[in-house]
């Protein structure tokens, strides 16, 4: 019996709890039971959760971060429980600049053959359950045409969801901006009429007539991640490691360039707004209803929020760099004479000759 | 510990050259992830999976992992499928092209003690596949995994080196491995969502039936489990107090929860940077009294000091004056060039806070402005009709409302009263 499988056996109830980590184990065969079921073909609104494991998530947002400013995307393996989608694994997919493709995916389907193919071998038997791509610092929301693909998708291979990141503004903002989305198949009218326009309150100017144009043809889901105990523990270890990265980062620095662009578009949505409610002259004493001022008004409070926003994140980066400046660089003047004096003294020292004698 | 000179497989032959290893923290959890799955799932076969990363010169980075397909053979021999593995190699490399990974490693569980038999045949199988004799062995401890503390990492990597068989056949060569430090390194994508995940706190228990009613405990609400205990403790199942939508955050708007979250994340982070400072400090204090504790004694130190402990302390002292900006001999007449690039971020910073201070006020005034523009119509189209022409315009513009209101407020109530 090799070494390894002892220690396997002997160490695996300790480094797996079946109740804390019951969504990593799945039971390909039960799971096909379920799914022919088909439950969500009656409810367009079937699907509220997503449960994305820690390693997917975080493949997924390294992955949208170095596209750069390009779009990239990707699959995701998992399996449906009720009415959540478990996310277990992600992986690239080698097509870029996905937004102006409708086909994008289509050429990479030889590359996905074959992955998953390889996959299955390797023991990984859960099936690709969604799709996921980046919008570099325009905002988690489904274009035309991701509607589009999402909605082929669901026809051919449901159950299968969305996913779209947003690395520039999940930098800037130091924490990960992400979305999860189901169509709504053609012709269904949702009962609330803004069902995913209020969570978007900074789509720049180029795409809000993308956005606006479909954002009531799908819905989200609420995002949330899992970890397993392994996981948790090897966090809390990692965690020493890491602190100096906090505490050395430099947001302002590495975001200029993003902030400057959102706060460019601010500017033209302001102007956008002022266009909107300038008093018109031609207009009667009594002419001004209470209708032509609304839309401006809302679009003004959307304007309020970004801009809040935007100036938050700021703060939060000179916090970053204050803290540093205090930490490392007030005290270092006197640490500096300290030092000199120490070395001063060990210079006169003869160590050589004490080693020598002793 | 056990002994490691009494593993065969490890060689005490000194590094000819220092190789530095930087670990990416995706690379453990892809690890982790594997290794529960796999138990989870009660796959028979052994846990084996390669590594990929750069090499430059002497730095090798281990970025990402994956699992290879294996098989036993003889029921102790590791078999992997050549066929799977160089697939696998292709595929990743055609999504790590920019910039380009390759196989630096394998990844398999092993005991503390070291490299065994069967990890030197897979790394010798790897190197056949990939062709260079530079794949270096990540080892998994399971055991170490339960006394976590004092943030050891339960992984050793060791780097594989040819030994020369003695007294066996010319041109026999013999795997052995040597014990390589390595230091872990992110990139901040890396690290937001490491840190997000860690603090988030989701256990994977199972999904209950009706699931929507509940919001499950690792949710992207706006930072209101981010709480100064649960930073970096990222566990636990107790996180019922997580799931409280606005009983005690009520008072707090989104924006605070993350300017809170993320000055608790600096503090936790300097916090740990003063106890490593006292910890040298302490370390150097309870040296015993020698030529090095104080300048005026002659005795030798101890037989046991760490000379090269000392030295390192020694030379970050000395880096110390590089952080002190430089000062000119009249701090009031000319600024470095420092000082002034920090001063005009903080002024781009509070330009921005000002800014949106200003449309927020804006928007209030023009709020305000509709309201009154509203009661004045009623009023004066209660009393008169004649001010109609004044007080009916829109006036929606941003300073015209004000002059408005003004005019029409004041003709209104002189009328009025």
């Amino acid at each position: 019996m090799d070494v390894q499988k002892s220690w396997e056996i002997e160490n695996s109830v300790k480094l797996v709890d079946p109740t804390r980590d019951a969504l990593y184990a799945y039971d390909h065969e039960a799971n096909k039971k379920i799914v022919n079921d088909k439950p969500w073909k009656k409810d367009p609104n079937h699907f509220k959760h997503v449960r994305i494991s820690a390693v997917a998530l975080i493949k997924m947002v390294m992955h949208a971060r170095s596209g750069g400013d390009i779009e990239v995307m990707g699959l995701m393996l998992g399996y449906v429980e009720h009415a959540t989608f478990i996310v277990t694994d992600a992986l690239r997919l080698p097509v870029e600049g996905t937004e102006t493709r409708v086909n994008a995916a289509s050429e990479a389907d030889e590359y996905m053959v074959n992955y998953l193919a390889r996959s299955r071998e390797a023991g990984q038997v859960e099936n690709a359950v969604g799709w996921y791509h980046s919008h570099p610092g325009y905002g988690c929301w489904l274009s035309g045409i991701d509607v589009t693909t999402q909605n082929t998708n669901q026809t051919f291979q449901d159950p299968f969801l969305a996913v779209v990141i947003d690395p520039h503004r999940t930098i800037s903002a130091g924490k990960v901006e992400i979305g999860a989305f189901r169509t709504y198949p053609e012709g269904y009218k949702p009962e609330g009429a803004d069902s995913s326009s209020d969570g978007m309150a900074a789509v720049p100017m180029a795409k809000a007539a993308d956005f606006g144009a479909h954002a009531h043809r799908y819905y989200p889901l609420e995002v949330s991640h899992y970890k397993s105990t392994l996981d948790s523990k090897l966090l809390e270890a990692l965690w020493n490691k890491y602190w100096v990265q906090t505490l050395s980062s430099s947001p302002l620095f590495t975001n200029r360039d993003y902030v400057t662009a959102q706060i460019q578009d601010l500017g033209g949505k302001a102007k956008q707004v002022q266009d909107l409610m300038q008093p018109r002259s031609s207009m009667g004493p009594m002419g001004i209803s209470k209708g032509k001022g609304k839309p401006g008004e809302e679009q003004l409070a959307k304007v309020v929020k970004s801009a809040e926003k935007i100036a938050n994140e700021e703060r939060m980066g000179l916090m970053a760099a204050m803290v540093k400046e205090k930490v490392f660089g007030a005290q270092a003047g006197e640490a500096a004479l300290a030092a000199q004096s120490a070395e001063t003294n060990g210079a006169t020292d003869t160590h050589m000759t004490d080693a020598k004698a002793a | 510990m056990a002994d490691p000179t009494a593993n065969d497989l490890l060689t005490t032959k000194a590094p000819d050259a220092a190789l530095s290893v930087q670990l990416h923290p995706l690379v453990l959890l892809t690890i982790t992830d594997y290794i529960t799955r796999h138990i989870s799932r009660r796959q028979p076969n052994p846990i084996v999976g390669a590594v990929i990363g750069q090499q430059n010169g002497r730095t090798i980075t281990l970025e990402h992992a994956y699992e290879v397909k294996t098989s036993l053979q003889n029921d102790s021999d590791i078999l992997l499928n050549h066929e799977f593995f160089a697939d696998r190699m292709e595929q990743y490399k055609d999504v790590h092209k920019v910039p380009a990974l390759d196989v630096q490693a394998v990844f398999m569980l092993g005991s503390t003690v070291g490299p065994a038999e069967e990890h030197a045949k897979v790394v010798k199988q790897v190197q056949e596949m990939v062709e260079t004799d530079a794949i270096m062995l990540v080892l998994f401890h399971a055991e170490m995994v339960d006394q976590l503390q004092g943030g050891k990492l339960p992984i050793t990597i060791y780097e594989s080196v040819v030994d020369q068989q003695e007294g066996g056949e010319v041109g026999s060569k013999d795997v052995r491995f040597r014990e390589l430090s390595f230091e872990v390194e992110t990139g901040e994508a890396e690290m937001i969502a490491v840190d997000f995940v860690a603090t988030g706190g989701g256990n994977a228990t199972a999904v209950p039936q009706a699931a929507d009613t509940i919001p499950p405990p690792g949710t992207v609400e706006a930072g209101s489990s981010k709480t100064a205990e649960k930073k970096g403790k990222g566990k636990g199942k107790s996180k019922d107090d997580d799931s409280d939508p606005d009983s005690t955050h009520s008072v707090l708007s989104p924006e605070d929860e993350e300017l809170i979250a993320s000055l608790t994340a600096k503090t936790n982070a300097i916090k740990m940077l003063n106890q490593r400072i006292n910890l040298i400090r302490s370390y150097l204090q309870s040296l015993p009294p020698s030529y090095l504790t104080s300048p005026t004694s002659t005795e030798a130190p101890a037989e046991d000091t760490n000379h090269p402990l000392l030295r390192s302390i020694s030379a970050l002292l000395s880096r110390l004056p590089l952080l002190a900006p430089p000062t000119s001999s009249s701090e009031t007449t000319h600024h470095s060039s420092l000082a002034s690039a920090a001063s005009k971020e903080k002024e781009d910073v509070h330009l921005t806070t000002l800014l949106s201070s200003l449309t927020r006020s804006i928007s209030e005034a023009q709020a305000l402005g509709s309201k009154f523009h509203t009661l004045t119509r009623e009023k004066t189209a209660k009393d008169r009709n004649v001010m109609s022409g004044g007080g009916g315009r829109g006036g929606f513009g941003q300073g015209e409302a004000y002059g408005d209101f003004g005019a029409s407020g004041a003709s209104g109530s002189g009328l009025g009263s």
